[in-house]
């Protein structure tokens, strides 16, 4: 064991709040950004839950929940691509939600193909609901937005932009952020957004290979009457548009630095104290001649260390607090990139903190052991 | 406390040589200014040769521990030269100068400065391994030999809270002895201690100097370190009194 740990060991009270302030700063970062992911990873359900390779909309749409509607011949503009293996219609929009007992409720309609292999079709759908969905009228809605729409379950009656409609199951964990997502057949969307017949909101087209995806999606943008997009880049855009419009992005940055600059306060002068506490042990070091480099290494390794602890301290507690934050409804992504930065930002941070503790070496005098 | 009765069978020899070891020519250091100036050290000169065992007697802030601090490289004097194994350090840059102290010089203070940390043998190891950089399982095999030598390899795992203050100090003796150095600058390295640890600290240092040929230079107000010294230094207010002895039998009332 290296004396830098074998300290570590020995002095691990002195050492804990260096630790935990690293801690509490992968801690912070991973599951702002985890409560943030999940937040904005509603906007692009449809994107995420549904099979499509491309998607192709009107031009510059800025998430898959603001499309605006195009005509339904741009079907035959993505069948047309050699790649293409099948392509179809797809319909989305925001509309007015009138509840049985009065007040009204925004509300997101989407319209998709109902066969097995649609692709517009979110997978949540069982076959016995996208059966049932095949009636005009009916709808299918998520469980966790009943309430939010005044009704109590399969069966139920409300209107949507004045038209009636009629529950018929419910979906299980497609939240909702701006509006409840209302699931349906074409036939029975077009009413509910109020488009032309020959209107629809999106083209979804699935390759041969996905892998080919990237390459049509090139060449349709090339004509500036669509915006085209691959599902992952759709998905990402959709997250990022919301992420940068409701400037939560920013307020996450401030809360992550601050974070950090607390971290880094904390750990640095953890470590400062620890060294200056061993001063006079370095001096004699320093005099019979042993370099300081040699010293200032081992600071350094300690600052590793803390760092290294800190984080694996974290990233179970921040798994354990996602968990939490499930149970009462809420959603946190934690993908490796992420948990994977939270460390690499936090480990930066302990290093940094052991730079700056380097100057209680500063201190050392040999000569101040004979005085 | 067992220790060795022979270090010569643990410890490569240096000795054979006598010649001069080190040398200090007119030393002087001042410290302060104006009216807050103070003469530590006035026109000092000494020599020691290898393998000797040199006491600096004096009483307190006579300048014996300034003298000390001069001749092993750690404090600039004013004016005069030191001159260690033929060269003179002052006269290095600081990085030779560390580097010289790194290849020859020890050092055992009075107030043990251990690592708290540390274990007994990690406190050998760190200086063998980071000044001679010599591999983990070199620099313990080394420390255990130190340690053993020194009655202390049952008590290698122990930390510096669970020692006794000789075993303490014996420890920071085989830190300094683990470099093999050839010179030894011991400040009050008994002080702490009762005379029966004392005795043990001394009788270590002189088989130091005279089994292993490293020149061994003790500050010490204890006068009962007397008969354990090859040589015998006396400062007072700053300059080396040469009486005879008179002056030690008078402090100490002990001659050399």
């Amino acid at each position: 064991m290296s004396y830098a740990l074998s300290t570590l060991w020995y002095d691990r009270q002195r050492y804990l709040p260096g630790v935990l302030a690293v801690g509490f700063s992968a801690l912070l970062i991973a599951l702002q950004c985890g409560l943030l992911l999940g937040l904005f990873s509603i906007t692009s359900i449809p994107v995420d839950h549904t099979n499509a390779d491309i998607w192709l909309g009107a031009p510059e749409v800025l998430s898959v929940d603001l499309g605006r509607p195009i005509r339904e011949a741009s079907l035959a503009r993505l069948a047309s691509q050699p790649e293409i293996e099948r392509s179809e219609i797809y319909l989305q929009g925001f509309s007015y939600w009138s509840k049985p007992d009065g007040g009204t409720e925004l509300c997101m309609v989407i319209g998709s193909r109902l066969d097995e292999n649609a692709l517009g079709k979110v997978k949540e759908l069982t076959r016995d609901l996208y059966l049932q969905l095949s009636e005009p009228g009916s709808i299918v809605i998520d469980e966790s937005d009943l309430e939010r729409l005044g009704v109590k379950g399969v069966g139920d009656h409300a209107e949507v932009a004045g038209n009636r409609v009629r529950i018929v199951g419910l979906t299980k964990g497609l939240k909702s952020l701006a509006g409840p997502y209302v699931f349906c057949s074409i036939n029975t969307a077009r009413p509910l957004l109020r488009v032309f017949p020959d209107q629809i909101t999106y083209v979804l087209g699935k390759c041969h290979d996905h892998k080919d995806a990237a390459a049509v999606v090139s060449r349709l943008r090339e004509n500036q009457n669509f915006s085209a997009f691959t599902s992952p880049e759709f998905s990402f855009r959709s997250r990022m548009h919301w992420l940068t419009k409701t400037k939560a992005g920013i307020a996450l940055g401030y809360a992550a630095a601050l974070g950090l600059l607390v971290g880094a306060v904390v750990t640095s002068q953890t470590l400062y104290a620890a060294t200056a506490a061993s001063l006079r042990e370095f001096a004699v070091l320093r005099a019979m001649g042993i370099p300081r480099w040699r010293m200032q290494f081992m600071v350094m390794q300690q600052s590793l260390f803390v760092g290294l602890i800190g984080v694996g301290l974290a990233l179970p507690a921040v798994h354990g607090l996602a968990t939490v934050a499930d149970y009462f409804g809420g959603r946190v992504e934690l993908p490796i990139w992420l948990q994977a930065t939270a460390a690499i930002v936090t480990l930066t941070m302990a290093l940094f903190s052991g730079l700056f503790a380097l100057r209680s070496l500063r201190n050392v005098e040999p000569a101040a052991l004979l005085r | 406390m067992s220790i060795s009765p022979n270090l010569k069978s643990n410890i490569k020899l240096r000795s054979g040589v006598s010649g001069i070891s080190i040398t200090g020519k007119n030393i002087s250091k001042t410290f302060g200014e104006g009216d807050m100036k103070t003469t530590a050290v006035n026109d000092v000169s000494i020599e020691i040769k290898q393998g000797e065992v040199a006491l600096m007697m004096g009483p307190s802030g006579s300048g014996k521990t300034t003298l000390l601090a001069i001749l092993s490289g750690l404090l600039k004097p004013d004016n005069g030269k030191v001159v260690a194994l033929g060269q003179d350090i002052w006269a290095l840059n600081e990085r030779e100068r560390e580097n010289f102290r790194l290849k020859h010089c020890s050092f055992i203070f009075q107030g043990y400065n251990l690592f708290a940390s540390l274990t007994a043998r990690q406190q050998l190891e760190i200086v063998a391994q980071w000044g001679d950089g010599i591999s983990s399982r070199e620099a313990r095999k080394k420390a255990d030999e130190i340690l053993d030598v020194l009655g202390l390899l049952k008590k290698a795992h122990l930390r510096p809270g669970e020692l006794s203050g000789g075993e303490k100090q014996r420890v920071a003796i085989g830190r300094a002895l683990i470099k093999n150095p050839d010179f030894c600058f011991a400040d009050e390295p008994t002080s702490a201690l009762d005379w029966a640890h004392g005795e043990q600290v001394i009788d270590i240092l002189r088989s130091t100097a005279h089994d292993r040929g490293c020149t061994v230079l003790i500050v010490a107000h204890d006068a009962r370190v007397i008969p354990y010294a090859d040589k015998i230094f006396y400062l007072e207010d700053g300059k080396m009194i040469d009486d005879g002895g008179k002056s030690i039998h008078k402090t100490y009332g002990k001659a050399p």
